[in-house]
């Protein structure tokens, strides 16, 4: 059984005014990875090219052991996806929807479908443009689930929905990787989302990977440093991913505090740094270094 | 088996589970040969990653805690009754340890401690 | 391939049978009071090409390109079913308009008037280089390729009328000598075979067509 669900190596995608550079990472069966990153870092990008619907101008994207390229419709149809703002023909209404895509899937199955509509509470005679977002997120959702997707794909699935439903929905994607041969990717840009259930995370920063880890790795790893001006001498500095300067002390982080730990100056303090720390240091901070 | 893990506790999830589990199976709320959750569904239910869990339980199968029978599940290990005996003094050590240190700094001597000790013993009686 | 189709369908249930019913009666209306059964019907060719190319367009409009292509299809099936869906509407229309028109009480074009082969062919030639031109066209740019072209040729007709009055005695002479040289090849091959002519013509335009979609398609970021 081929052990990484999801394999991509020296991506490379180039937009007028962005590059996506040498994007490497897995996604090993049975794990749910965060694609994390601000706005602008290239997710949507990632996601778009595993799903063939942009050119790569390098690199390779294999889902189960099988190129995306060569292998399309037979990948295609192993895979559950939601696109960042779900969008379908606006005036068919959902059950029509629904009866167009399902024939296209070997492993459509209806009555999972019908318990998926009935649990998020959908009207199916609704047309689609009558849905709120959060509905039409839904949908997505339902449709993604209802042919026994082996992987996953979610383009921010949480954006503009309520903490409850991303709650259950966390809740709902845990609950699916118990079988281990299937596996989530999610991109998002809310933190909050990856600190519970998220297996591995890769944080996207500027179109490059800045790491792509265990999410206990990086908690033991990266870690946020303050302490008095000493931090900004020249021995220490270049040792800091990002630095900030606050009116009492300096915040510095780094991607690897246990050699670093005992390189500090005394009185130092040492914090264990969230996704979201690590999200805005490398954001402004790097400007600084 | 009952697991509560705390977010804001400085102290790894994955060491929150092994002394928990531990503590269980010393104090004989899980019983010897008492099956656990998969890694899988534990990580479900704590809502934690699959690694994490892993972690935990790799670590108490290394200490000879529990034993993963591949495909069958994972069990609260036979536990060697000298074995147990020591683990229960360790932790017992420890706290005893923790005190003492404390005890010192506050420049309480030892027979003081001592004295302590039998009072709280006879406190139960 | 038809579960394809029947997407397409599905999806633009409404536009399809709302619009399409509406304009077939439109053009039935049309076709029964006019004198001339060639022009009308060549109009009416114009506008079944414009039909599946207008559903097509319709998933411009909603974005919906991405979540159709991440569907467990290549790109040359989903091109395929759209050619095969477009030519399957465009004779529905062109069927229904005619068999409407005669049934119209009052109508001027009777049965033998619409089906003549000639005018079938003509017809079914006009519609192939419509959809065959704005087909790739819809591909690489959308909508607006579409509205752009069609803006072009109407400016080009313009032109071609203003031109054509300046210069009526050449174009007169040059359309004199086209005819001269057609009418010869023409009256060899005979109406059988002028009429194969027209439908090879016809395939090799709308596989031309095809194969310069599928190069566009298959390279386009979406």
């Amino acid at each position: 059984m081929m052990e990484y669900a999801l394999e991509i190596k020296g991506l490379r995608k180039e937009y007028k005014g962005f590059t996506l550079k040498d994007v490497s990472f897995a996604l090993p069966r049975g794990t749910i990875m965060g694609l994390v990153g601000p706005n602008g870092a290239g997710k949507t990008t990632v996601i778009k090219l595993i799903l063939n619907l942009i050119r790569r101008q390098a690199g390779g994207i294999t889902v189960f052991g099988e190129d995306v390229i060569a292998r399309e419709k037979v990948i295609k149809s192993r895979i559950g996806f939601v696109l960042e703002t779900p969008s379908f023909v606006e005036d068919a209404k959902l059950r029509d929807i629904a009866a167009a895509v399902a024939p296209l899937y070997e492993r459509w199955d209806g009555t999972l479908f019908r318990s998926l509509i009935s649990e998020f509470g959908l009207p199916l005679d609704k047309k689609f443009k009558k849905l709120s977002h959060g509905m039409k997120m839904k949908f997505s959702l339902a449709l993604a689930l209802a042919h026994e997707a082996d992987l996953l794909v979610l383009d921010e699935p949480t954006s503009g929905l309520d903490p409850v439903f991303r709650r259950e929905l966390l809740e709902r994607l845990s609950g699916l990787i118990q079988d281990e041969g299937k596996a989530v990717l999610f991109s998002t840009h809310i933190t909050s989302d990856l600190e519970t259930t998220a297996d591995y995370i890769t944080f996207l920063h500027a179109g490059e990977v800045v790491f792509s880890l265990p999410k206990d790795e990086i908690h033991e790893t990266w870690a946020v440093v303050k302490a008095g001006p000493e931090l900004l001498n020249g021995k220490l500095r270049p040792l800091f991913r990002a630095i900030r300067e606050t009116p009492h002390y300096i915040e510095a982080l780094t991607s690897d505090i246990r050699t670093l730990k005992a390189a500090l100056p005394a009185g130092a303090v040492i914090e264990k740094a969230s996704i979201e720390d690590i999200m805005v240091f490398m954001d402004e901070g790097a400007a600084h270094v | 088996m009952k697991v509560i893990i705390s977010n804001s506790s400085s102290d790894p999830i994955y060491k929150q589970i092994t002394r928990q589990v531990k503590a269980q199976i010393i104090s004989g709320d899980l019983a010897e040969g008492q099956v656990l959750p998969s890694i899988r569904r534990l990580a479900h239910d704590l809502q934690i990653s699959v690694i994490t869990t892993k972690r935990a339980y790799d670590e108490l199968e290394k200490e000879g805690f529990i034993n993963t029978v591949g495909g069958k599940g994972t069990y609260v290990a036979v536990q060697n009754p000298e074995l147990l005996r020591e683990k229960k003094m360790k932790i017992v050590e420890e706290k005893l340890a923790q005190a003492v240190d404390e005890a010192k700094l506050m420049g309480i001597g030892e027979d003081q401690i001592i004295h302590m000790l039998q009072l709280l013993f006879q406190e139960d009686e | 391939m038809y579960r394809l189709m029947l997407k397409d369908l599905r999806l633009h249930k409404r536009f399809v049978v709302g619009f399409g019913i509406a304009y077939v009666i439109y053009l039935a209306i049309f076709h029964s009071r006019a004198n001339n059964p060639g022009a009308v019907s060549l109009f009416g060719a114009f506008l079944y090409a414009i039909i599946p190319l207008l559903i097509f367009t319709r998933e411009d409009k909603f974005k919906a390109a991405a979540f159709n292509l991440s569907l467990p299809v290549t790109r040359k099936e989903f091109l395929q079913a759209r050619y095969v869906l477009g030519w399957l509407v465009m004779l529905v229309l062109y069927a229904g308009t005619s068999l409407l028109t005669i049934a119209i009480p009052g109508t001027k074009l009777g049965l033998s008037a619409i089906f003549q082969v000639k005018l079938v062919l003509l017809v079914i030639f006009f519609m192939a280089v419509v959809f065959g031109l704005l087909m790739p066209l819809v591909v690489a740019f959308g909508f607006a390729g579409m509205i752009v072209f069609l803006v072009f040729c109407q400016v080009l007709g313009i032109l071609f009328l203003f031109l054509a009055n300046l210069f009526r005695p050449a174009i007169s002479a040059a359309i004199r000598a086209i005819g001269e040289f057609l009418g010869p090849v023409q009256a060899g091959l005979g109406p059988a075979g002028s009429a194969a002519t027209l439908v090879v013509v016809l395939l090799l335009f709308s596989y031309g067509s095809y194969r310069v979609c599928l190069f566009l398609f298959e390279r386009k970021d979406v």
